[in-house]
């Protein structure tokens, strides 16, 4: 084998397994709000940025290293202050790209996925309340005056290791939270005891629940479908056992899921009423 | 209306010409209240100590654990209940669910619970008890006897404070003092309050007559008497 074809080779067998990750995502899971977008957005464009700066710093070190060494006659530098104007130039070209890329390049869209993140500028259209508790959540829709528990359905035996994990396998509830798609929505986080947060990877928003104290963040989901998340501050026992599975529905579903709620089926559980429409996509991304 | 009743009957108690007559009266009322709740509570549900086994996770998280404090309404420590009555922990349960009993977190998790849930979980503490004990009556001249004879307690927590005339009654012996002081703090608090507060009419009448540093008192004493309510630290792996 000749060089160039060991090296295809080689390049071949190291990026196969690639083909059976797939469905694996390194990224930021599918974004279906304008802030999950943005952060979204924020993130790839810092990931441009930091690689340009990379390989253009290590470019010039390794280049330096190789074109200006000593056995070509070339000799250390003195590292004195910079004399010439030309040289007060080039000193000071770092730190003004540096304050141009942060405040600039970062910080416009950074400062506008904030802003929508605390969007106070136009109403809310829909308000929930969550809850924190050890070790559940509670949600209310206080205008609809709509109040229950999200509880973990994980059988024992799949924790205990008794039974085959599920699909959902601690990612599944009895009565998940069901949303309007495309309506602005002001949630109010607190807690009973501890410090919980409240966290769906796909919605880009994650609020700490904190008793005592009423914390807000709003959101407008894209996308119909069933979104998963956790407790994402620890909070004792069983935090890695209370969920968050919220069920996104078009409007005419979700009015009649809230009327079924109004009508005193509180009781029964929310998945028999809301026929789900799960889309793959959205529902694969908290696993990774 | 009973409520009602039962309120005045707590201020005709606390005087005390009647006391005697009315501990009586207190003691036949419960013996007729308790008979009429007693087979309603146990007319079909079983309750079965390895399903509440299994449905345990959120219980020992604080009260698996020895010492767990809780931060509200003050910090204290949460109640033993291993080796409590199964009949009380199933009441209880059921009272935070309805509101009657007000703690947040105890009742969201009892919201949750169905009465078989319940059942289960009062059947897997009670035999979780490692003791089971039956101390002679203590004869001290601690003056917490004086208060608990005043208040009448022993007639239905029982002589020694760890077999009261009912299951569905706790054992009150070797039970943490500082929660048994805010319990006996929360049926003192007779306005709505929405997080704070204990609805049971008996209770409320009888602490009424106490002030703080008397329940202080009570308490502290019951905790030092052997009785069966432990904590049965949990696995590390649980």
């Amino acid at each position: 084998m000749n060089t160039p074809k060991r090296i295809a080779f080689g390049v071949a067998a190291a990026t196969a397994p690639a083909v059976s990750m797939a469905d694996y995502s390194f990224n930021f899971p599918d974004p279906v709000t304008p802030i999950a977008h943005e952060t979204l957005h924020v993130h790839n464009l810092f990931m441009i940025v930091i690689l340009v700066i990379f390989f253009a710093v290590f470019g010039i070190m390794i280049y330096s290293m190789w074109a200006h060494r000593k056995s070509r006659g070339h000799a250390a530098a003195g590292f004195v202050a910079p004399r010439s104007g030309k040289q007060w130039f080039w000193v000071s070209v770092p730190f003004a790209a540096l304050l141009v890329i942060d405040y600039g390049v970062f910080g416009v869209p950074a400062y506008h996925a904030i802003l929508s993140y605390e969007d106070t500028r136009t109403e809310a259209d829909m308000v929930v309340k969550i809850t924190g508790n050890q070790w559940l959540w509670q949600y209310e829709y206080p205008k609809e005056g709509i109040q229950f528990s999200s509880r973990l359905t994980t059988p024992r035996a799949q924790i205990d290791n008794e039974e085959a994990k599920g699909e959902h396998y601690l990612l599944e509830v009895d009565n998940p939270l069901v949303l309007p798609v495309g309506k602005k929505i002001r949630f109010i986080t607190t807690s009973n005891d501890v410090i919980h947060s409240w966290w769906v990877p796909a919605f880009g928003v994650k609020r700490d629940a904190v008793p005592g104290f009423l914390r807000e963040f709003w959101a407008k989901v894209d996308r119909p479908g069933t979104y998963r998340g956790q407790c994402s501050e620890l909070c004792g026992k069983e935090h890695g056992f209370m969920p968050i599975v919220v069920h996104v529905l078009p409007e005419a579903e979700f009015n009649a899921w809230l009327a079924a709620q109004k009508a005193g089926s509180a009781a029964a559980p929310a998945d028999a009423s809301a026929p789900a429409p799960e889309t793959p996509a959205a529902d694969a991304q908290t696993k990774s | 209306m009973q409520m009602k009743y039962l309120r005045r009957f707590g201020t005709f108690a606390a005087d005390g010409k009647h006391r005697l007559l009315a501990r009586g009266l207190a003691v036949a009322a419960l013996w007729i209240g308790a008979w009429a709740i007693a087979p309603a509570q146990a007319a079909d549900i079983q309750g079965d100590a390895a399903a509440g086994a299994q449905k345990n996770a959120m219980c020992i998280g604080c009260h698996g654990i020895e010492n767990f404090k809780t931060g509200f309404p003050i910090v204290h420590r949460v109640p033993m209940l291993h080796g409590q009555n199964a009949q009380y922990i199933a009441a209880a349960l059921a009272e935070y669910k309805v509101g009657d009993r007000k703690h947040p977190s105890m009742r969201a998790v009892a919201g949750t619970l169905s009465e078989q849930d319940m059942a289960d979980l009062g059947a897997y503490f009670e035999s979780a008890g490692p003791r089971k004990i039956d101390p002679p009556v203590a004869t001290t001249n601690d003056p917490a006897v004086a208060l608990l004879n005043r208040g009448g307690c022993q007639s239905c927590h029982g002589a020694n404070f760890n077999k009261p005339i009912n299951p569905a009654y706790p054992k009150l012996a070797g039970q943490h003092a500082d929660y048994l002081y805010v319990a006996l703090k929360a049926y003192q608090q007779t306005e709505p309050k929405p997080f704070i507060g204990r609805g049971n009419p008996i209770m409320q009448s009888m602490v009424k007559q106490f002030s703080a540093n008397e329940l202080q008192t009570l308490a502290d004493y019951l905790e030092s008497l052997p009785g069966d309510v432990v904590t049965v630290q949990r696995s590390r792996f649980r």
